[in-house]
């Protein structure tokens, strides 16, 4: 349009009266309609990170699958949640969803349950072999993994799905690492387990089972291959100083969990001692309840300060579970009559540790004594790094690894429980993922440090694949709850979940917890607030009263039109999910 | 022939609007004109009428996206009252100055406070500086009828502009009469689609409407448009009534009608459903006492019939306006209009009662009074209180 033979009235007046456009019209766009030279306060299109995903150490991506599941799209919603986490039938299950605490949903009603989602998406998808959401093309590298826990397994998830050759090498004759030795059938089918270990392995993923490095295969083999990832996990007891814990009926929690999920028997007699606070204690405890025993749990300091998740205790004390606190093991002696005599010292709490948590301090020298058949010790395991190269360094008593999981020998990576990291499903994935990334670059001959300096290291598989196509991904706040406008949100919460009736659950391994079916699920998925990412909802392409805003025929997302945004802010006043945020012009 | 049925006033108005195949109708609710809204939803609803029945939050948006519509090339349509009418007000002149053909059709409302929700004219009257065309009708049938009329004069090539169908609420708006619905057919035959060539927004076709005028540049020549415009429409709201009495049967006689003119000494001049009234009161005292009155019917308040009012009333004696609407301290709005049309004329003493305002009932005997009381002021050489608020209670 050639703005100067626009039809219409202008200063320079062109036209007689008979020549005058009816009703004062112009063609074009001339520029005294520029309605955007007046404005002074600049609306931005401004996708924030939900907390959830914030919070999420697996770095799932949480509001695209759970939007998807609202929408119905469930393989939309499948593919967004298994292009980062290999595991969503597992997690739905065990990750204690740091998600849901950081949910803002929580300031309205309830927190979205996310995990049940998750759980609802992977069971309906249970009798479906995976496609992975992307497979790059093949690529001339050879990787291999040690360890086929949560995070070995998630690093060779990743590193196949960008194309490598991955070669797993496991010690045990199962793969699957804690997961499958130490975690009870009642939290986590196996069922379920194998089948997503299964689609893992499907993907075209050589496995050598029952290959100990350092035993069966030294590890300067594994130089052989061009980038390798060590996830080995801590599964060694700490020594111990107690006296009399190589009695036997002395067992220590992982092993004990380790033969009964393996081989699903293990002798043990009427009177079963547990000591520790942690997810081992609780796990045993529940574990042998199960079998028809009564276990007493000691532990040094108070319910308080239990490791173990909440949610846990209270189901392992609803079971039947005997509790007493403040005591600490201080020997173990054997008996003719009475089997074992665990001798405990009395504890009170009285100060702080060094990391923060009451400390237990011995009350007076005062003794309390039991009798047992059989201790079982679940204060802690280390990960074993007897089989490494002295060029690994270690820091304290854990592998040393750089901000994107390399490790002091360039080749070699490493994640999930033999790094300085919480020791949880969902932080091995994340640190399975993070060296995948960075094993990518590595292998492509790109200078880790410099790209991490430029912040252009992702932490996730969207990122690193291009595949979020919101506007200026990477460059995000975190959403808030002032952020939203919850005008448009009405208050409701879903049925929840339940658990079995403690009666029943004792009496086999069947799962306690229950999912949603899956019009539950699309349902609870409806909940979902989509903080400060846009769901497309159009109110501000409706609102605004300039028209201003436009849909980008490249992307297809909402953008706005300066020539002609006037900065009323009514779009980011009027966005639900607080993805436009609006400041001073020229305060950039 | 078309369809009789028994219709209230308003939903006579939205059968016209649906036999003018109305493409968008946003309108917003408000007593006494809600039927009309929702006939117009029943309509597009059970399918009988192909439209987009938009739901707003005002009668300021009702109106805004009229426009909007209208400035696209779609026929649209709206109704409003009262308050609801004077919500719109500066919207009333950004459709007029597009020019753009909208009808709309206003129920007359007395407007608050106090609150009424029965009949003044000063709502719409009060808006005839808009640049709109407003007729006033007497009844359903000729609602029903100029909605279908109002669309062809408005949309002419000559006219284009806005177009009000007037009528009183609660005594036309609410209650049945007989009204004969159109054939569909014959309105497509009097009523071609709307195809503007002035205003047409197409993304494809980037237009600016409305422009800016800077300075002192074109300002005056729009309105001067406008002035020729509404002049035109006096010719074309003629042809358009020949043309329907041809296709219908019925004239309305286009600015005006009158009643017994001829010769008439005496005349009743007024509009809306006293006109039916005071037809009866001249009818009576022609018929039955002899005396020499007519009745002249205003229809058009914009372009007010100047031309034809001074011809009609030259050798009358005595003009009675009666009206239900007042500018409070000038008088009945159409009286100061007429004296206007007459300035500077010997013509006949003007007198003015104000009557029935909120609805309150204009009798065959008010009529008849005023008449006869009329009558015998014919041969005083000046008018005394030539404004008169007929029968307020109490003074």
């Amino acid at each position: 349009m050639n703005k100067s033979k626009a039809l219409g009235p202008d200063i320079q007046n062109l036209y007689t009266y008979s020549e005058l456009p009816i009703g004062a019209t112009a063609v074009g766009l001339p520029e005294g309609r520029e309605t955007g030279l007046w404005r002074y306060m600049r609306p931005t299109i401004e996708e924030k990170i939900p907390p959830c995903q914030e919070a999420c150490p697996a770095g799932n991506w949480i509001q695209r699958f759970v939007d998807a599941t609202a929408s119905g799209n469930l393989d939309e919603a499948w593919r967004a949640l298994k292009l980062e986490n290999p595991f969503p039938g597992v997690c739905g299950r065990v990750c204690y969803h740091p998600c849901e605490e950081s949910c803002i949903r929580k300031e309205f009603d309830v927190s979205t349950f996310i995990h049940l989602i998750e759980r609802s998406l992977a069971d309906s998808f249970f009798n479906e072999r995976l496609t992975p959401p992307i497979i790059r093309k093949k690529q001339d590298k050879k990787t291999a993994v040690v360890g086929s826990g949560p995070a070995g397994l998630a690093c060779a998830y990743f590193l196949r799905v960008l194309g490598y050759e991955v070669t797993i090498f496991e010690a045990r004759n199962e793969l699957g690492g804690i997961p499958q030795t130490g975690i009870p059938a009642y939290r986590l089918p196996k069922e379920i387990l194998n089948k997503e270990i299964g689609d893992i392995i499907a993907l075209g993923i050589e496995v050598r089972k029952g290959c100990r490095i350092g035993k069966d295969m030294d590890f300067s083999e594994l130089f052989t291959y061009d980038a390798i990832f060590l996830a080995t996990g801590a599964h060694q007891t700490p020594p111990v100083n107690i006296p009399g814990v190589t009695n036997e009926g002395v067992y220590q929690g992982m092993d004990f969990l380790a033969r009964y999920n393996m081989e699903s028997s293990i002798d043990v007699g009427e009177r079963v001692l547990v000591i520790g606070g942690g997810n081992v204690a609780i796990d045993v405890s529940r574990t042998l309840i199960r079998l028809g025993i009564q276990p007493t749990l000691l532990y040094r300091r108070t319910r308080s300060e239990m490791p173990a998740h909440s949610e846990e205790i209270d189901d392992a004390l609803a079971e039947g579970a005997r509790f007493q606190y403040l005591l600490s093991p201080f020997s173990i002696r054997k008996s003719e009559k009475t089997g074992l005599i665990l001798e405990c010292a009395k504890m009170k709490i009285q100060g702080v540790d060094p990391d923060g948590r009451p400390r237990a301090v011995p009350h007076e020298g005062k003794r309390v004594s039991f009798e047992a058949d059989q201790v079982i010790l679940a204060i802690g395991e280390v990960p074993d790094f007897s089989y490494l190269p002295k060029e690994i360094d270690l820091i304290k008593d854990l592998l040393w690894v750089n901000e994107w999981g390399q490790t002091s020998v360039e080749k070699v990576f490493a994640g999930g429980d033999m790094i300085d990291q919480p020791w949880n499903i969902s932080e091995a994935i994340g640190s399975a993922k993070r060296a995948a990334i960075a094993m990518d670059h590595f292998l492509k001959g790109d200078d880790l440090q410099n790209l991490f300096r430029q912040g252009a290291l992702a932490k996730t598989m969207r990122e690193h694949l291009d595949l979020d196509l919101s506007p200026e991904p990477g460059h995000r706040e975190v959403a808030t709850f002032n952020d939203l406008n919850l005008s448009y949100v009405r208050s409701f919460s879903s049925q929840l979940s339940g658990k079995l009736p403690t009666v029943e659950r004792i009496c086999d391994f069947r799962e306690v917890n229950s999912g949603l079916d899956l019009d539950a699920a699309i349902k609870e998925a409806g909940r979902c607030l989509s903080c400060g990412v846009c769901k497309m909802c159009g109110n501000c392409y409706l609102f605004c009263p300039d028209g201003a805003v436009q849909i980008n025929p490249t992307t297809g997302r909402y953008a706005i039109n300066y020539q002609y945004c006037k900065g009323c802010g009514i779009c980011q006043n009027e966005c639900p999910v607080g993805a436009i945020t609006i400041e001073a012009e020229g305060a950039m | 022939m078309g369809t009789h049925k028994m219709l209230t006033g308003n939903y006579a108005a939205a059968y016209g609007a649906k036999l003018a195949r109305v493409e968008v109708t946003p309108v917003y609710p408000i007593t006494p004109q809600t039927h009309i809204m929702e006939k117009m939803a029943e309509f597009i609803e059970n399918g009988e009428l192909d439209a987009e029945f938009v739901s707003v939050e005002s009668e300021h948006s009702a109106l805004a996206v009229a426009i909007a519509a209208q400035a696209t090339g779609a026929r649209s349509f709206t109704a409003t009252s009262a308050q609801g009418l004077l919500y719109m007000h500066e919207n009333l002149f950004v459709a007029s100055g597009l020019r753009l053909p909208i009808v709309m059709v206003l129920v007359n409302r007395a407007l608050g406070a106090p609150n009424s929700i029965y009949p003044d004219l000063s709502d719409s009257l009060d808006q005839r500086d808009t640049g709109w065309i407003q007729v006033y009708v007497e009844n359903a049938q000729e609602a029903h009828d100029m909605v279908v009329q109002a669309y062809r004069i408005a949309e002419d090539k000559r006219v284009l502009l806005p177009m009000a169908i007037c009528f009183e609420g609660i005594i036309i708006s609410h209650y049945m009469e007989p009204v004969e619905i159109l054939d569909q057919e014959k309105v497509d035959n009097f009523l071609m689609p709307y195809l503007p060539e002035h205003v047409i927004l197409d993304p494809d076709r980037p237009m600016s409407v409305g422009q800016i005028v800077m300075d002192d540049s074109y300002y005056m020549e729009y309105r001067y448009q406008q002035q020729e415009a509404m002049d035109r429409a006096k010719e074309v709201i003629q042809e358009v009534d020949e043309a329907f009495g041809q296709s219908f049967g019925r004239y309305y006689g286009g600015l005006l009608s009158t009643e017994m003119m001829e010769d008439a000494e005496v005349a009743l001049l007024t509009l809306g459903s006293l006109a039916s009234t005071a037809r009866a009161v001249v009818n009576h005292l022609r018929n039955e006492d002899g005396i020499s009155i007519g009745l002249v019917k205003l229809r058009m308040v914009r372009p007010f019939p100047d031309q034809e009012l001074s011809e009609l009333l030259s050798d009358t004696k005595v003009v009675v306006v009666l009206e239900r609407d007042v500018s409070i301290g000038a008088g009945g709005i159409v009286y100061t209009e007429l004296c206007r049309s007459l300035n500077g004329r010997n013509g006949p003493h003007l007198i003015n009662y104000i009557l029935g305002l909120g609805g309150r009932d204009v009798t065959f005997e008010d009529i008849k009074d005023i008449a006869l009381l009329s009558c015998s002021e014919r041969h005083t050489t000046t008018i005394d209180n030539p404004i008169r608020w007929y029968q307020v209670r109490g003074l």
